[in-house]
């Protein structure tokens, strides 16, 4: 057997045993006269409008996108008191972000099985438990602007929406207003990140401006840990997987690889403040490191007004970067500036205007291969960007 | 962009107007008390353990049994209250926490039910039930009022 086969199953056979060992020490509780036996259905979606003066930006693109379409159910069933049987399915219609057309993907599936508050075991496609919207991906009513911050969220590996395999969770009281929520796990993290057809080693796809590549850290050890203080409202984390990752179409062999990142948010009924700042390193290629900070008051009972600073870069150790197309630099860096109007109607539908300025090309690229090519012959691709995006979100 | 700007800044301005001037006069506060099914040895509880208890971060009672939160819906001037008082977040802001909990799929709310009515018959016939009803409510038989130890 290879030995990061031997590795990998090495580790994931620690994560089980170390669950089966906690499951020894805390015992479920005799009582089990409640049998929810309930089924709960919910779901969100939402619709953007988004126009930008030049280059294709997530939701946007020059002639304005009207396409951008999501949704997505989640059912969640109880067939006894301590199993719950998690799934979400989520389908995206248009071409927002990368890949054109319909997509329907398995968000989670997964079961849980309460031993008590402190101690949850979850087994199967599990939403990944990374930052402050990991498990909340795409739902649009629990965030200030339509888009994430492309810094950590964006199609750039740093998370994905679910691990497959196995983990724990709880939270523990511990007493003077303080309390914690961790999260620990052991699998495969699976994803897609999003770069220009130049730099993919795919020959097709030097005809495409960006291409979409999968990524898997396989044999990933990680966890999240939340500090919900004494000040209400007030929660500070880390979250942290490591793993052996794979990129398609790359030509390096499994490299080890780390994901770090700190969090923090303020919530109140008037204000939203989140800030998250992370780093990504693969060994033998890159180092990546996004940050942001975003502030929402609440103006009344139904205007919100949202401002964000994004940002984003990636160093490349041991290459010479001026052998690389001039251009080259513009693609390691994305910097996102936004200002957003918000109407509430209900906490579950949300009405919006948001504008961002961008600067750097990680993200914001030409709408087509000629353009992309004529660019990087030049040496000149305007590395500004402004998007404007209307649309709407709804939860239930 | 700028004319692209102002033009969808219209939209939410309009709608804005119309919900304004349609919408009903807020509720206005009223006080509220616990109630537990009548077989529960629970006699009070702090506002920080009944805020664990609404907010499902605590979910079996001391003796084991499961605990099956019950609101009264979101327009309701108790619930208003109680939110306010016990959750120490007003209901819009209650209704975000559990979307960040349905979604993440760690827990669902509890059921809103329209009447103190219907809260206490809910109450009545689960016995891992807490609820909230205006404080003059008679409670009959088979639920027990809990003090909320301040």
């Amino acid at each position: 057997m290879p030995r990061h086969l031997l590795s990998g199953a090495a580790r994931l056979l620690g994560v089980a045993a170390a669950t089966l060992a906690l499951l020894t020490l805390f015992p479920a509780h005799g009582f089990a006269a409640t049998t929810s036996n309930s089924l709960d259905l919910h779901g969100f979606g939402g619709w953007a409008y988004g126009k930008t003066d030049h280059l294709l930006y997530n939701v946007g693109s020059p002639d304005g996108k009207y396409d951008n379409a999501d949704f997505a159910l989640s059912v969640a069933a109880h067939p006894d008191s301590r199993l719950s049987l998690v799934a979400q399915v989520f389908f995206q219609g248009g071409s927002t972000g990368l890949g054109d057309g319909q997509d329907v993907q398995l968000d989670y599936a997964f079961a849980e099985w309460f031993v008590s508050d402190a101690f949850k075991v979850r087994v199967g496609r599990v939403k990944h438990p990374f930052g402050l919207y990991g498990e909340v991906f795409d739902v649009g009513t629990v965030r200030p602007f339509y888009i994430l911050p492309q810094s950590i969220y964006g199609l750039n590996r740093f998370t994905a929406k679910a691990y497959n395999g196995i983990g724990i969770t709880g939270n523990h009281d511990l007493g003077a207003g303080w309390s914690v929520q961790y999260d620990l796990y052991g699998g495969e993290i699976e994803g897609d990140f999003e770069v220009p057809g130049k730099l993919s080693n795919r020959p097709a796809d030097a005809l495409q401006p960006r291409v979409d590549l999968g990524f898997r850290v396989e044999d990933t050890i990680g966890g999240r840990v939340i500090l919900s203080t004494p000040i209400d409202g007030l929660d500070v984390g880390v979250s942290a997987y490591w793993g052996d990752e794979t990129i398609e179409t790359s030509v390096f062999a499994p490299a080890s690889r780390s994901t770090y990142l700190v969090h923090g948010e303020y919530l109140d009924d008037r204000w939203t403040i989140r800030g998250e700042w992370g780093s990504l390193t693969t060994k033998h290629q890159n180092e990546e490191h996004g940050k942001y900070l975003e502030v929402a008051r609440k103006v009344g009972p139904h205007w919100e007004l949202a401002v964000r600073a994004d940002d984003w870069d990636a160093d490349l150790p041991g290459r010479d970067l001026r052998l690389l197309p001039a251009v080259f630099p513009q693609f390691l860096e994305h910097r996102d500036y936004a200002a957003g109007l918000n109407y509430w109607l209900s906490p579950s539908f949300v009405v919006r205007l948001d504008v961002h300025r961008v600067e750097g090309n990680r993200f914001a690229l030409p709408e087509s291969a000629q353009a992309l090519a004529g660019a990087v012959t030049t040496g000149r691709l305007d590395d500004q960007t402004r998007l404007v995006v209307f649309g709407a979100q709804f939860s239930f | 962009m700028i004319r692209t700007t102002l033009r969808f800044l219209a939209v939410p301005l309009l709608v804005a107007l119309g919900v304004t001037v349609l919408a009903p006069a807020p509720a206005r506060a009223a006080s509220f008390k616990l109630v537990v099914h009548a077989s529960n040895p629970v006699q009070s509880l702090s506002p920080d353990q009944v805020e664990k208890l609404f907010l499902k971060k605590t979910t079996r009672w001391d003796t084991g049994g499961e605990v099956q939160p019950v609101d009264l819906a979101d327009d309701s001037s108790v619930r208003a209250t109680f939110s306010e008082e016990i959750l120490g977040k007003d209901v819009p802001a209650v209704k975000s926490y559990w979307q960040r909990m349905i979604f993440s799929g760690r827990a669902t709310p509890p059921p809103e039910l329209s009447s103190d009515a219907q809260v206490l018959e809910f109450v009545r016939s689960n016995r891992g039930a807490i609820g909230y009803v205006a404080s003059g409510t008679s409670v009959g038989d088979g639920v027990k009022t809990v003090d909320l130890a301040r």
